[in-house]
């Protein structure tokens, strides 16, 4: 190892550039499972939770259809408004825990 | 003196007088300390009292044709040919179909005019009973399949059960046992509980928003909810289950719907039930 600082700044710069070089370019593909993959999680934690909202499981549905046709950006925007809708899900359910108690004509 | 004695007494006594408050405790560890149905019921009969003024409590049980006049005559108009009819007949047939032992419906249920018994909270099995569930165990006890709860076997059945317990009135016990509170509190839970992504609880159109217009259709009352069922509704052309109104009540608003005879319906029902006590059966009914 060279003691020599601006050698060991040269032997870093060639390094980091040589892992950028050889970086993996994005996989849409890839993103597009990933996304479904959070989503049904999601989804599946609302449903455990009483709460599942039926949109998610539409979307869903539709990421996976459009994963098959090879439309994997439109998979992967179908997927987030999935997860998305089943984390608000899971939120309800949260609120839910005693807002319940509040509603007319029980509430005091 | 004697003056100053009684005023004092009176004072004291105004001093300590509370209001009447609900026995419920809501942050009591058993389910029985944390319910009060009577007062659950007694709130409920309250707010439909004030929001439905001249309109009797006993006459919720014709849903929205209690309070929306033109909708009651064309509803009567109806009855002279009621859409439901064929579904007794058909239930009444299948009712005196013997099963393969030799046995029938009349083992279990006499002459099918028990629907007034039902729900009930059954502490041995430790679950609540419905009619749909108890012609499944009598089948179960003969040998018989089970009938599917979306079909029109049971449905008929049921239909006709209905019609032989017009007049009964709704009469659920009062939750004497830990899981039957535990029950009637999950199924008010459910009641009163926001679903879906339009955020909506039973109570948002039943009771916030009861007798308002949603488009084309009246909302009613949740006294009275449980009284006519089955019902022949035009939506479906053919006789339903409540079990199947809860469940397209829940996709309505945007929930994933529930297995019909799930314990979260069961439950709901038992709860819908308590706050119908004293109101008669009518069932089958016909509704829009």
């Amino acid at each position: 190892m060279s003691r020599n600082p601006i050698l060991t700044v040269l032997l870093a710069t060639v390094l980091v550039g040589c892992g950028r070089a050889t970086e993996a370019p994005p996989d849409p593909a890839a993103a597009a499972r990933d996304a479904i993959a959070l989503a049904e999680q999601r989804q599946q934690a609302s449903a455990e939770l009483g709460h599942a909202w039926h949109e998610p499981i539409v979307l869903i549905g539709a990421a996976r259809d459009a994963l098959e046709a090879g439309a994997y950006d439109t998979a992967k925007e179908r997927a987030d408004r999935a997860a998305a809708m089943a984390e608000a899900a899971i939120a309800q359910a949260q609120a839910e825990e005693t807002a319940w108690r509040q509603q007319p004509p029980f509430a005091s | 003196m004697a003056r100053h004695l009684i005023l004092a007494t009176a004072f004291a006594l105004i001093a300590s007088w509370q209001p009447p408050a609900s026995a419920a405790d809501p942050a009591a560890d058993s389910a029985l300390d944390r319910i009060d149905p009577e007062a659950d019921r007694e709130a409920m009969r309250n707010f439909y009292r004030q929001r439905f003024p001249g309109v009797p409590l006993e006459a919720h049980k014709d849903g929205v044709y209690a309070f929306d006049e033109n909708a009651r005559a064309q509803w009567l108009e109806m009855e002279d040919f009621p859409p439901y009819e064929i579904a007794i007949d058909e239930g009444a047939e299948l009712f005196e179909t013997p099963f393969a032992d030799g046995a029938g419906y009349a083992d279990c249920f006499g002459d099918g005019a028990v629907k007034g018994r039902y729900p009930y909270f059954d502490d041995a099995r430790g679950e609540v009973i419905t009619l749909e569930m108890a012609v499944n165990d009598c089948r179960a006890q003969h040998g018989e399949p089970p009938l599917p709860y979306d079909g029109q076997e049971l449905t008929e059945l049921t239909a006709y059960m209905a019609y032989q317990s017009r007049g009964q009135v709704v009469a659920v016990a009062l939750p004497a046992s830990e899981a039957a509170a535990a029950a009637y509190e999950d199924g008010k839970r459910f009641y009163t509980t926001r679903r879906g992504h339009l955020n909506f609880a039973c109570t948002s159109c039943h009771v916030q928003l009861a007798g308002n217009r949603l488009r084309a259709e009246r909302l009613s009352a949740s006294l009275g909810h449980v009284t006519h069922w089955p019902v022949y509704r035009f939506e479906w052309q053919e006789v339903g289950s409540l079990h199947r109104r809860f469940e397209r009540c829940n996709a309505q608003v945007g929930a994933e719907p529930f297995p019909l005879q799930s314990e979260a319906y069961r439950n709901l029902e038992y709860f819908l039930s308590y706050m119908s006590n004293g109101l008669e059966l009518n069932g089958p009914a016909s509704r829009k």
